[in-house]
């Protein structure tokens, strides 16, 4: 038996509850309220300038809003209007939380990739999916957590996928265009033996552009995102893995997001991440893999995980990996994170021709298998 | 001789030269003595204050005597304190004058120096000038001269004109030929230096007399002779030429010493220095320095207008009136002939000549080569009597095969153009009704191109030349008569009747119709016709008919052809039915009249059902169509709304319509095998509502689902339920509805293979000391295995390949006709390992779980 200290990331009580915006992480009674404000000619407050919310989002526009004030319960009298309100709000940055996500905070998964990994195409599908079919095979139900996701979601990746059927454009670096996370929140019904209870998973999707990972400054900015998160899915480009690991950029990423990780918790060399982390080889449908590989087959269309099948592919990417010569990746996984698991998915389902996508339509392939991993992990989905 | 006298002669007359400027020096303006008294002062001051104004009544001297009354008043103190016997402030005065008279004389030196200029030559008038303006003169003038060698004498007379006539040619020819100047041409080198070109030419020491000349002109001609004819030679030959024409009338010297002349004259009209002008002469010309400087100050100081006959000459000669300088210089004593007047005779001479040669080609019929020589004489002596009038009375030749066309409502003349080709030669029109005009003032003037002639009138018309003042003989043609046509002529067909329409000219006394030859009654402005059946084609002449005196004429007319049709019968309404792979057949009962057409407009007609409509306002979007017994059978090839219409002649029935949504076959059809289901992708057919795909698994019967467009977005694909071994065949298709009708469009199909599939499983059993691996295959259909390999691997990754792992065991031509069990001996291994069978590619092995295949983990 290996020994091994295994790190419990982030010490959360149960009681805790994490900003999906800035990953704050506060109590549940401290969770502030924001006023309701004046309709027509009754009572309420004015409009005032939230300085914490202009902050977190880099402009005064859109923070223009009635006060944030600290309350208990359910709904909250406001101290300046007495209007009571139900608008939950993070006492550190003060955006809007869901009040399903207060009542149950559930998980964050955390994404991130190389550039060209195919990050913001695998959210789109992803998204797509989960809304569609594997939502329907599942019985789960996806929602977004604010307004500004669902904006952002028609707009940058629903839009030009599947309406216009456009390849979407290469996301700019933070840098150059400050972004915020697209916050679902997946719910499912898990039946007990007796009794059935909601389990949630919030799914913090932050497109991260691949040059910040390179970039160790602009990193940073992304490093509560990844010490927040209670699973990280990483996504790799497998055609820059078939030339070897010694000089792949995913590996290099990966070190990149590992190290400060390892740093922020002061681990030992002997001790590995418990956060699990879901290693997704993307475009499997440029390999050319044999009939009998379980990359050529598809899960079982049942709502629980196919733990063969889970197991098949593992070993199946994991010798793709090594008879590519990037073995490094594997054994790099291994030596950091106490759980990780080896996928292979296809968002588009087929080659793009000059920046549309293939003739039949976006046609996903295992794009759900990562997140059924995770699902199972956290106990929402039987095995 | 008195003291006022003595005064104006010795203070006042010198001041006047010097402009009225009163000395400086108050002891000379005063009359002073040398040494000072009180009263000596007062008295001599009052002495001189007497005799201003008894001066002041002399005209000449009053402007002076102001300025010393004025300076006068300014010396008051001075003297006033004199007169009380304090002379200090006199005598201090006094020296201050003479510091005056310095400066002054620094002034005047300075602008001596400033007119002499670089080349430190003055002219006597700008001297006295100077000297006068800074009251310096005689010996006081000359010694300033001296100080700084300044030397004065009248710049030399230079010639104005070339005492060649050709001298520009042969100037523009040594540009050409890149020659320094006409003598460094004669001697063959532009190397030639120390030119002196005053009492003489000289170069290089040598004098350039006629003897040497000719010996330097036969050679320069001999070189260029010898070379190969071309441009160049033809330059030179000019250059030659004027050079033989100066020797042999002996102003050689003269030619060439005014190609320098004329060349510094350039550069000065260019602004150039008198620097400029020395370095020019000196480096560029070869001129000795002094001759240069004297050629310089020459040139700078010519300028302003020649003043007397001889300016007046050179005003005259200058406006082209040869013959007044003429006239001017008779009039002048021999001795006193400017050179204009040599000019001014040689060019009347000249033009009287020219005059007469005019008069005597005039008289051989050769005004052109007349008109050349007047135009010759006329720039040398524009004023000569009778040239002018002579030239303007000289016309050009006429025009010559005249013509004259009716083009629709103008007249359109065409003509020769007049032989002539000396001066300004114009071609003019003019019109006149009845008879050919006369003279050029005899009708109404017209364009090439008459846009407005009278109608039924005999027209004649006159072409002439004109140059100038003078016109040539009028070149008749003519008579032409316009008789317009009916304008806007339309003829309309209807059921057994046919209409027409026009403009009658106003000028025309009816406009007739005939069908085919037969009269058809008719008014001024249209016409019935009934008297036609329908199908047959009748060809109409509509024709205007002119009043000419007592008897008429007929214009030729327009013809036009119609054909009368009954009215087409709409379809008002039509089914539609799938047709062959791709088209429709449009059912409906044929019309009686008129042929059906089908259309495809991307809206719904403004029509109703039944309305007749001219066939050109319809939509040229005509579909692809064969007749059928019982419609028509169409391939629209895109959406839009299919609209019928039945047409006979010009006219067109509107049927009914209806929405057509188009069906091509799906592209990019692809169908591939996921385990237990196949997922179809294909590209949506154009505006296709729904997809029909059909599968049939193993031969089996076809079973069809229909596919909208948002479950095949949403589901990412068609995925169909197909056992792993068995093979499919899909094909795909586009569906739409047609009022209750669902009409499909060309299918595309794939297949799918199956091979043979055999699932294995690996099973450890036996004792511990004796472990038993038990390999069972399961084939779905009975399969020989060609090579069957267990391989084994150590560690955590699987084999993929048999390569990656060490052979354990192969079994060959193995023939499997269901489930078989194969045992092999447990392989010992010291950690984890993997088992995997591998096989040929026509059979597909099915793996067990991971978990079977690893082993020791």
């Amino acid at each position: 038996m290996r020994t091994e200290r295994l790190h419990r990331v982030r010490p959360r009580g149960r009681d805790a509850v994490t900003c999906p915006y800035c990953f704050a992480v506060f109590g549940r009674q401290q969770i502030a309220y924001r006023c309701l404000g004046r309709a027509g000619r009754g009572i309420g407050c004015d409009p005032r300038l939230d300085a914490e919310l202009a902050s977190y989002l880099g402009t005064q526009a859109g923070a223009v809003l009635p006060p944030v004030f600290d309350g208990r319960g359910a709904r909250a009298a406001c101290p300046d209007c007495g209007r009571e309100s139900g608008r939950r709000a993070c006492p550190e940055c003060h955006n809007e939380l869901a009040p399903a996500y207060c009542d149950t905070p559930g998980r964050i998964v955390a994404l991130v990739g190389a550039k060209n990994a195919g990050k913001s195409t695998y959210v789109a599908v992803l998204l797509h999916e989960l809304r569609n079919r594997v939502g329907t095979e599942l019985d789960t139900s996806l929602v977004a957590c604010d307004d500004r996701t669902i904006e952002r979601y028609k707009r940058d990746f629903a839009r030009p996928l599947f309406d216009q059927r456009r390849l979407l454009p290469t996301t700019p670096s933070a840098v150059t265009a400050p972004r915020e996370p697209l916050v679902f929140s997946l719910s499912r019904r898990v039946r007990g033996r007796f009794t059935s209870r909601t389990e949630a998973l919030t799914l913090v999707l932050f497109d991260t552009a691949g040059e910040d990972l390179r970039s160790r400054e602009v990193r940073d900015l992304h490093l509560k995102y990844l010490e927040a998160a209670d699973a990280i899915i990483f996504l790799a480009d497998p055609l820059e893995l078939t030339g070897g690991a010694a000089d792949s950029e995913p590996l290099d990423v990966l070190a990149r997001v590992t190290e400060p990780l390892r740093q922020r918790y002061g681990l030992d060399p002997r001790d590995r991440l418990k956060v699990p982390i879901a290693a997704v080889l993307t475009k499997i449908d440029e390999l050319d893999v044999p009939g009998r590989s379980p990359l050529r087959r598809t899960r079982s269309r049942t709502a629980s995980l196919d733990t063969d099948d889970r197991a098949a592919v593992d070993a199946e990417v994991r010798a793709l990996l090594h008879g590519w010569g990037a073995g490094d990746l594997d054994r790099y996984l291994d030596q950091n994170y106490a759980e990780y698991g080896l996928f292979g998915v296809s968002a588009l389902g087929g080659a793009p021709r000059d920046d549309q996508v293939a003739p039949g339509g976006v046609r996903p392939h295992r794009v759900e298998d990562p997140l059924l991993w995770l699902l199972h992990r956290f106990g929402m989905l039987d095995g | 001789m008195s003291f006022d006298d003595d005064y104006k002669k010795r203070v006042l007359e010198p001041a006047r030269a010097a402009g009225d400027q009163p000395p400086e020096d108050l002891r000379a303006r005063y009359v002073l003595p040398e040494k000072l008294t009180a009263e000596d002062v007062t008295a001599r001051v009052k002495q001189v204050r007497q005799c201003w104004r008894r001066s002041r009544g002399q005209l000449k001297y009053r402007k002076l005597i102001d300025r010393l009354e004025a300076e006068h008043r300014g010396l008051g103190p001075v003297f006033a304190a004199a007169e009380q016997g304090d002379l200090r402030p006199l005598e201090q005065r006094l020296r201050g004058g003479d510091e005056r008279n310095a400066r002054r004389r620094a002034e005047v030196r300075n602008r001596l120096l400033d007119a002499a200029g670089p080349l430190r030559v003055l002219s006597p008038a700008e001297c006295s000038a100077i000297g006068k303006a800074g009251g310096v003169f005689g010996a006081e003038l000359s010694q300033l001269l001296r100080i700084d060698g300044l030397e004065v004498h009248e710049p030399d007379a230079l010639p104005a004109a070339p005492p060649y006539p050709g001298y520009g040619k042969a100037r523009e020819s040594l540009e050409v030929l890149g020659s320094r100047h006409l003598l460094a041409f004669l001697l063959g080198s532009d190397r030639i230096g120390g030119i002196r070109l005053f009492d003489g030419v000289w170069a290089g020491g040598t004098a350039i007399d006629p003897a040497g000349a000719g010996r330097a002109l036969e050679r320069v001609a001999g070189e260029w002779a010898r070379r190969p004819r071309d441009t160049s030679t033809t330059n030179a030959e000019t250059v030659l030429i004027a050079l033989r024409t100066a020797l042999r009338e002996d102003f050689l010297h003269d030619l060439l010493r005014y190609d320098f002349i004329a060349r510094l004259r350039e550069r000065r009209e260019q602004r150039a220095s008198d620097q400029a002008l020395m370095d020019f002469a000196v480096r560029g010309l070869g001129v000795e320095p002094n001759e240069a400087r004297r050629l310089v100050f020459a040139v700078s100081r010519e300028g302003g207008t020649a003043s007397g006959p001889a300016g007046r000459m050179r005003e005259l000669l200058d406006a082209g009136n040869a013959h007044a300088a003429a006239l001017l210089a008779e009039g002048l004593p021999e001795q006193e002939l400017p050179p204009e007047a040599a000019e001014a005779g040689q060019r009347v001479a000249a033009a009287s000549w020219l005059l007469d040669e005019a008069l005597e080609l005039t008289g051989r019929g050769d005004p052109d080569g007349a008109w050349t020589r007047l135009e010759d004489a006329l720039r040398l002596a524009a004023d000569l009597p009778g040239l002018r009038e002579h030239q303007r009375r000289l016309p050009p030749l006429p025009p010559s095969e005249v013509e004259a066309e009716v083009d629709g409502t103008s007249v359109r003349l065409s003509w020769k153009p007049s032989p002539s080709r000396a001066g300004q030669i114009l071609h003019e029109v003019v019109r006149r009704p009845g008879r050919p005009p006369r003279d050029s003032s005899d009708g109404t003037p017209v364009a090439s191109v008459d846009l407005e002639p009278p109608v039924n009138v005999p027209l004649f018309y006159a072409v002439y030349t004109r140059r100038g003042e003078a016109t040539s003989e009028p070149v008749p043609v003519g008579p032409v008569v316009l008789r317009p046509e009916p304008t806007r002529v339309e003829l309309a067909s209807g059921d057994g009747m046919v209409t027409g329409r026009w403009e009658c000219p106003p000028e025309a006394a009816r406009v007739d119709v005939l069908r085919d030859g037969v009269p058809v009654p008719a008014g001024r402005e249209g016409f019935t016709d009934r008297d036609v059946r329908n199908g047959s084609t009748h060809r109409y002449r509509v024709y205007a008919v002119y009043i000419d005196g007592v008897t008429e004429v007929e214009t030729p007319g327009v013809l036009v052809s119609v054909t009368p049709h009954a009215l087409p019968d709409a379809v008002t309404s039509f089914d539609v039915e799938p047709y062959a792979q791709d088209r429709l057949l449009l059912r409906f009962p044929i019309p009686k009249h008129g042929l059906v057409e089908a259309l495809l407009l991307d809206r719904e007609p403004p029509w109703p059902t039944g309305a007749l409509v001219p066939r050109e306002e319809l939509p040229a979007h005509r579909v692809e169509s064969t007749p059928h017994a019982r419609g028509l059978v169409v391939r629209p090839g895109a959406s839009g709304v299919l609209l019928v219409v039945t047409v006979a002649g010009a006219s067109a029935a509107v049927g009914a319509f209806r929405r057509h949504v188009d069906l091509p076959a799906p592209e990019g059809l692809t169908a591939v095998r996921r385990g237990g289901e196949v997922e179809v992708g294909f590209g949506w057919p154009g505006d296709a509502a729904a997809v029909a795909v059909t599968y049939e698994i193993a031969g089996g019967p076809a079973k069809r689902i229909g596919v909208s467009r948002a479950a095949y977005t949403a589901g990412g694909g068609v995925h169909l339920p197909v056992p792993e071994g068995d093979p499919v065949r899909v094909s795909v298709a586009g569906t739409s509805e047609h009022g209750g009708t669902v009409l499909t469009g060309p299918a595309v199909t794939a297949s799918v293979a199956a091979p043979p599939v055999v699932r294995y499983d690996l099973a450890v059993t036996g004792p511990l000391w004796k472990r038993v691996l038990a390999l069972t295959l399961t084939p779905d259909r009975p399969v020989r295995l060609e090579r069957l390999e267990l391989v084994v691997r150590d560690g955590r990754v699987m084999p993929r390949e048999p390569s990656e792992g060490e052979l354990l065991e192969v079994w060959e031509d193995m023939d499997l006709p269901d489930e078989t069990v194969l045992r092999v001996p447990m392989p010992r291994r010291p950690g984890p390992f993997w088992l995997r069978c591998f096989t040929g590619p026509d059979v597909e092995l099915s793996d067990p779980p991971v978990r079977r295949l690893q082993q020791g983990a």
